[in-house]
């Protein structure tokens, strides 16, 4: 495999912004190189395993801080992700996609911290949550550079209510939000992320909608 | 049979079939919902893609960089790890017929030590030294005599009771 190969996908994946739903075409030979990295990572190929790391640490760490609202939580939570899934690399049999495996160790980790966090009851979430002023950036369209301030300004305050109110969403309420509807995966991957079946997800997900819209009311009914 | 959920979320999908959107329509009709709904679904769905915060991973390089470290020292001591117990005893490792050998040459072992150990003393000597003082003296019932003797060490004790004393002329080997 190519070092160029991996960076072009690399790029394709790291792009803050867009939904993994529409980065869907090459996705097979995104599978095929994959699986070629983790073949080489199997036989002891340790810069393989770094350019696994590389394609998918933006991606983790987006849904991580999303699921935990603490940048400083999700950085370790997918430091300790990837050296896991290293230990575990061989248990992958590919089976579903690398990264729904990947994110199911993410996600296992981001669990038992929101549950030992629970336990300590920290601060909440949402006021340790650091958001726009900590790097996180409204998903948008490279047209929105070009908004008037007012129209940032206004983007930015919608940003924040839902921040605001994925944050009063219980875990697996924004879980399942953050996983389909910000990131994409499909019913069958966040199914097998959660370790639940697809009619609980959408169970979830259909009641987690419904308490994310009356939270976001006022812009919802303005849609 | 397809769940109102399942019927639900292929309709904000936009992959809902012909067989299955009668079945939808019916659902929606039954617990009131307005078919509009749905196209408000979709927008709710657009918005949350399109104005939600995505996190960025800052200082990316030094991410990896990190993780790669950490990987390699456990990829090191692992290594370690493997070499020592390649090069150590390890009884899991032995095939069957040798855990056996092993097995039975250390029980075996363990009987000669028991045995060894458990042996009664060899008091001959003392037995012989006892006889000999006997034989210089006649019985008398308040008359006992208890000796022992090391070859190894090179000594000999007696105790004599009823006995005034042993005969000069009399030597003990």
């Amino acid at each position: 495999m190519s070092g160029d190969d991996a960076i072009q996908l690399q790029s394709g994946r790291e792009s803050a912004g867009t939904h993994p739903s529409c980065d869907m075409q090459g996705a097979t030979a995104d599978q095929a190189l994959e699986a070629r990295l983790v073949r080489q990572s199997l036989e002891g190929d340790l810069d393989a395993f770094g350019r696994l790391v590389a394609l998918h640490r933006s991606r983790v760490f987006s849904m991580l801080v999303q699921i935990v609202r603490n940048e400083e939580d999700a950085w370790d939570i997918a430091q300790e992700g990837f050296v896991k899934a290293w230990r575990a690399l061989h248990t992958f049999k590919g089976d579903s996609a690398f990264f729904t495996w990947l994110f199911r160790i993410m996600r296992n980790l981001a669990i038992d911290h929101l549950r030992k966090r629970e336990r300590r009851a920290e601060t909440r979430l949402d006021e340790a949550y650091p958001g726009e002023a900590a790097g996180a950036s409204p998903a948008a369209s490279p047209a929105k550079h070009t908004d008037s301030p007012d129209e940032r300004a206004w983007q930015s305050e919608i940003a924040s209510r839902i921040d605001k109110a994925l944050g009063e969403l219980s875990d697996e309420h924004r879980e399942v939000i953050v996983l389909r509807e910000l990131h994409g995966l499909d019913y069958n991957e966040i199914a097998s992320v959660m370790g639940c079946s697809v009619g609980t997800v959408m169970s979830r997900l259909f009641y987690a909608r419904k308490k994310l819209q009356n939270l976001l009311r006022d812009l919802y009914e303005n849609l | 049979m397809k769940t109102f959920e399942q019927l639900y979320f292929q309709a904000i999908d936009g992959t809902l079939d012909e067989a299955d959107r009668a079945a939808f329509e019916a659902a929606m009709a039954q617990r009131g919902i307005n078919p509009s709904e749905i196209a408000r679904e979709r927008a709710f769905s657009q918005l949350l893609i399109r104005e939600a915060r995505r996190p960025t991973l800052r200082h990316a390089d030094f991410f990896s960089s990190s993780v790669m470290e950490r990987i390699r020292r456990e990829a090191a001591r692992d290594g370690a790890q493997a070499v020592s117990r390649s090069r150590g005893f390890q009884w899991s490792r032995l095939p069957a017929w040798a855990r056996l050998a092993w097995g039975g040459a250390a029980s075996l072992a363990m009987a000669v030590a028991l045995t060894l150990a458990l042996r009664p003393h060899d008091h001959a000597g003392s037995q012989r030294l006892t006889t000999r003082i006997f034989s210089l003296h006649e019985f008398a019932a308040g008359m006992s005599a208890t000796a022992i003797s090391s070859p190894v060490s090179h000594y000999a004790v007696v105790w004599t009771d009823g006995i005034e004393y042993i005969p000069a002329e009399t030597r003990i080997q």
